[in-house]
């Protein structure tokens, strides 16, 4: 009886069954096919932290038998004072010039000598100097990288030779460089006042002022092992790092470190600023304040300006550049660190009498995604690339060791990438589009040209 | 008491030992000390050769195919046998136009749905016109090897010329050429490259000049016609790594390549004739704005198949690698504090090379820079201050320490494998034949053909900075400059 009731209503209801089926299992695919999670294969690594607060991390991989000794200290030119900008950089190359153990030129050729190498990096938060060396080296690194941590040597005339190479890298690098000069400029009155007013190379009448005493003291305050982390990668074991940790570096003491206060000024209205300067093609920038590096926010608007701006198929360079032509390309960066920072959207006019259009058509472009949002397409393309990426950067374990390291010195949170990962897999289209608005708002940025000094100039 | 003066002593021994123990490292520090521990020689490696299958199709076109499986991913690298040396006077710079114009449109996929295509797929693919040849690089994850493979055959056999794209790629690269008269590098590889090659597609490539005007008439005939020419599938060989089915990926190669069709025209290339008129000049390209001199001086030098390419190499690390205890860097960074950067580079081609030294520096410091950098060759090349053992171990070692991470993936092995065979007939081996080498070097023999092929006497200069500032101190030297005016083109 009741296997026939069963049955009645099966048939009565047999079609709406079949396409509620049919139905859900739309609803099933178009939602995995619409948000396929990115998957992360994290490295193995060990951690361990001496009494003085230095910090280590080891990436063993045994592959080849080279490994990569790296220092980073927590110090960058956000850090710097109004008259000593470039000081961070200025020690980074003082560093090279011998210790009260070792006269100049002795760290390059013991590294040399054993088939090694060996640079260093400032950056706008931090400054790091790395070891790239066969692994029987690595007492020979850790010893080396302990004395240049306490025992640098300040020799005036050397100091004011380096001085004179820090200049030319200057001149060099940034003021003969049309984007990066006037990148700086544009910068500089974007973020007047702040920290990040200033490049990380300084400005060329500090650099001829910095003396030695300051820049002495700013060693002593920041090169403590408590504003630093160690990172060894490659051919290396774990417990050899501890052993030549506490033999090294244990008793330095650490020191007390007073940070200034980071802090961006809101800004609430648009802000502009032309710099002429001897070009044929003229480049247009937009600079806004976007979080610091650990706030999630900051992986949807990655996302977001590969879709508007980084991608062959990005929007500007479909709408600007293939329709219109009105551009010659387009690309947007993301500077995030451990303050607040800022994001760097450009675009290169096709000339100049095409800025200002140009212009208004990326305001165009950027209001439609702001009211229309991305297509599903879209978003699962922009993962799918970072998927590809992440699988791709296990090929170099560096450069996975060092995002471990920047998110540990930065907030002391090494796996910051695994809750970046979680947050994309959670982020709906519509999510990132109210994240990109409340950073990305025209109130909220600087326009920037770089325009020929002569107007009436090749076009 | 005694007992008591027991414990005081034993305490004592412990407290010694445990403060030894924390200071010990740091104390010791001393330049002893730090040699003692940088005892190292590098073991000479040995580079496994992948176990490769060559599949070559009945029109010629090659694939080395070896499969990795340690990651989920699919590469490829290859070379196309023609390049920059098939162009004219006529129409340089027609390779790096017609290569550009390959990725951006099909017949199949117009420019905005090839773009899409490549990037639903995460696919990579890139072609690179070199002076000789015609590089291609490309990567996927294993799940769209497939993919990859079609893009790659749409790209090299169905490339679309004709329509917007073209018109647009022709007018965005004539704006990329003219600046390039505003920015110094690039006006400083101008006037060096196309004075040393003359009249050579090498030094044609180098002329903005020369390039523009191409650009200025080109049409989509004229890069199809190149297209037909050098583009053919017996010119072809790619390295393909990865994670993938050998059989499905034959198979997969196979119907997409197979029917591809060579054009029986020969390509003519000729070889560079040195102009013994350069020898010694000295251009100053005048660009007001500049504050840096940017400075290239050299010569002309071996094509490819110079014999002794290993010795120079190791000769030239030391003279001028750009790291701090060359030669170059030595004098003219730490000691003199001159520039921030100096190397030595060899630039070989298969039909003429060159040795140049590039170096930037204050304007009034250029003739002292040039000076400084004629010492130093001449002290090698007289024998003053030959290479040292030392000098030369520390590269060997550092070769051997470098060379197994430089060829850690397979496909760089393959890269290497597929170049050295397919263009200069070298075996399998070649990569290990080249570690055999550079370790079996006496450091005299490297002294004799590096001093040998060093010629201070000759070396052709161009500086591109202010000329006010450069040109007094040659004046008072009683040298004679060329100047040339900076001519941006409109």
């Amino acid at each position: 009886m009741i296997k026939t009731k069963v049955r009645k209503l099966y048939q009565k209801y047999f079609l709406s069954i079949y396409f509620l089926c049919i139905l859900s299992l739309i609803l099933i695919f178009s939602f995995t096919a619409g948000a396929e999670d990115i998957v992360l294969d994290p490295p193995e690594y060990q951690s361990f932290e001496l009494d003085n607060g230095l910090q280590f991390m080891i990436f063993p991989d045994h592959s080849i038998p080279l490994l990569r000794y790296s220092i980073y200290y927590n110090v960058g030119s956000i850090d710097e004072k109004n008259g000593q900008t470039g000081i961070s950089h200025f020690l980074e190359h003082l560093m090279f010039l011998g210790t009260e153990n070792l006269p100049e030129g002795e760290i390059d050729d013991l590294i040399s000598s054993v088939g090694g190498q060996l640079n260093a990096a400032t950056n706008f938060d931090y400054t790091y100097y790395y070891h790239e060396v066969p692994s029987s080296m690595l007492e020979l690194v850790m010893a080396l990288e302990s004395d240049r941590m306490h025992n640098l040597r300040f020799k005036e005339k050397e100091i004011n030779r380096e001085r004179e190479v820090i200049k030319q890298e200057r001149r060099m690098r940034t003021e003969n460089n049309i984007f990066a000069r006037g990148f700086e400029e544009i910068k500089a009155h974007a973020f007047k006042d702040s920290y990040l007013e200033h490049n990380v190379i300084g400005w060329m009448e500090d650099i001829n002022d910095i003396s030695i005493q300051e820049l002495q003291n700013y060693y002593q305050r920041y090169y403590s092992p408590n504003n630093a982390l160690v990172v060894v990668s490659g051919d290396v074991e774990a417990e050899k790092v501890k052993s030549f940790a506490k033999k090294y570096y244990a008793d330095y003491t650490a020191s007390n470190i007073e940070r200034k206060e980071f802090k961006l000024p809101e800004q609430s209205k648009e802000k502009t600023k032309t710099v002429e300067l001897n070009t044929n093609i003229p480049y247009a920038l937009q600079l806004y304040k976007i979080p610091p590096a650990d706030n999630l926010d900051i992986t949807a608007l990655e996302i977001f300006l590969d879709i508007l701006a980084n991608n062959q198929s990005s929007r500007l360079k479909e709408k600007l550049q293939k329709e219109a032509g009105i551009i010659l390309d387009s690309g947007a960066f993301l500077y995030p660190l451990r303050t607040d920072s800022f994001a760097l959207i450009y675009f290169i006019p096709s000339n100049t009498n095409l800025v200002e259009q140009a212009q208004q058509a990326f305001d165009r472009e950027l209001r439609k995604i702001f009211a229309e949002g991305i297509t599903t397409q879209e978003f699962k393309m922009v993962k799918k690339q970072y998927q590809k990426s992440l699988i791709f950067s296990q090929k170099n374990l560096n450069s996975a060791a060092s995002t471990y390291a920047l998110n540990k010195l930065r907030f002391n949170k090494a796996e910051l990438i695994e809750e970046k990962i979680d947050f994309i897999n959670s982020l709906s289209r519509d999510q990132l589009i109210q994240i990109a608005r409340k950073y990305f708002s025209f109130d909220r940025r600087t326009k920037g040209y770089i325009l020929p000094e002569n107007k009436g100039g090749a076009q | 008491m005694r007992r008591n003066y027991k414990i005081l002593i034993f305490s004592l021994i412990i407290l010694l030992f445990f403060s030894f123990n924390v200071t010990a490292g740091t104390e010791n520090f001393s330049p002893d000390f730090f040699r003692e521990l940088a005892d190292a020689v590098n073991k000479k490696p040995k580079l496994e050769i992948p176990d490769y299958e060559l599949l070559e199709l009945d029109n010629g076109m090659k694939f080395y195919l070896a499969q990795d499986r340690s990651l989920p991913i699919f590469e490829l690298r290859g070379y196309i046998d023609s390049g920059k040396i098939n162009e004219t006077e006529a129409n340089t710079g027609i390779t790096t136009l017609m290569t550009e114009l390959m990725l951006k449109a099909t017949e199949n996929y117009p420019e905005s749905e090839l773009a899409l295509f490549k990037e639903v797929n995460a696919l990579s693919l890139n072609l690179g016109a070199g002076s000789d040849r015609i590089s291609i690089s490309g990567n996927s994850l294993s799940t769209e090897s497939k993919e990859l493979i079609t893009l790659l055959a749409e790209v090299l056999i169905r490339p679309q010329f004709n329509g917007r794209h073209f018109t647009r790629t022709v007018k965005e690269y004539q704006q990329l050429y003219r600046q390039q008269f505003y920015n110094d590098s690039a006006l400083l590889n101008m006037y060096f490259f196309k004075n040393l090659y003359g009249n050579h597609p090498y030094g044609y490539n180098y002329n903005y000049n020369l390039i523009l005007d191409f650009l200025n008439k080109v049409d989509s005939r004229e890069l199809r016609k190149f297209y037909a020419k050098t583009i053919q599938p017996d010119k072809i060989s790619i390295a393909i790594s990865g994670d993938f089915d050998l059989e499905e990926l034959k198979k997969e190669i196979k119907s997409n390549f197979a029917d591809w069709k060579n054009n029986a025209e020969k390509l003519s290339k000729k070889q560079v004739i040195v102009n013994p008129k350069i020898h010694q000049k000295i251009i100053v390209v005048n660009k007001e704005d500049a504050t840096q001199a940017s400075m290239k001086m050299g010569y002309n030098f071996y094509s490819s198949k110079y014999p002794k390419r290993i010795p120079f190499l190791m000769g030239n690390k030391i003279f001028g690698s750009g790291r701090f205890n060359s030669r170059l860097m030595e004098n003219l960074r730490s000691d003199k504090g001159y520039v921030y950067g100096i190397n030595s580079q060899v630039s070989y081609n298969d039909y003429g090379g060159a040795y140049f030294i590039n170096l930037s520096l204050d304007p009034q410091k250029a003739l002292a820079g040039m000076k400084a950098v004629r010492e130093e060759m001449k002290k090698i090349k007289a024998g003053k201050e030959p290479l040292q053992k030392q000098e030369l171990f520390e590269n060997i070692n550092l070769y051997n320490a470098i060379f197994p991470k430089a060829y850690q993936h397979q496909i760089d092995v393959l890269d290497e494998l597929v170049y050295q065979k397919e263009f200069y007939n070298n075996s399998d081996q070649y990569l290990n034949n080249f570690i055999n080498q550079y370790n079996g070097l006496e450091v005299q023999e490297v002294q004799q053909i590096f001093a040998e092929d060093l010629y201070p006497e000759i070396l052709f200069t161009v500086i591109v900075g202010p000329k006010e500032k450069i040109l007094p101190q040659f004046k008072e030297a009683g040298l004679k400059v060329e100047v040339i005016d900076n001519q941006p083109v409109s």
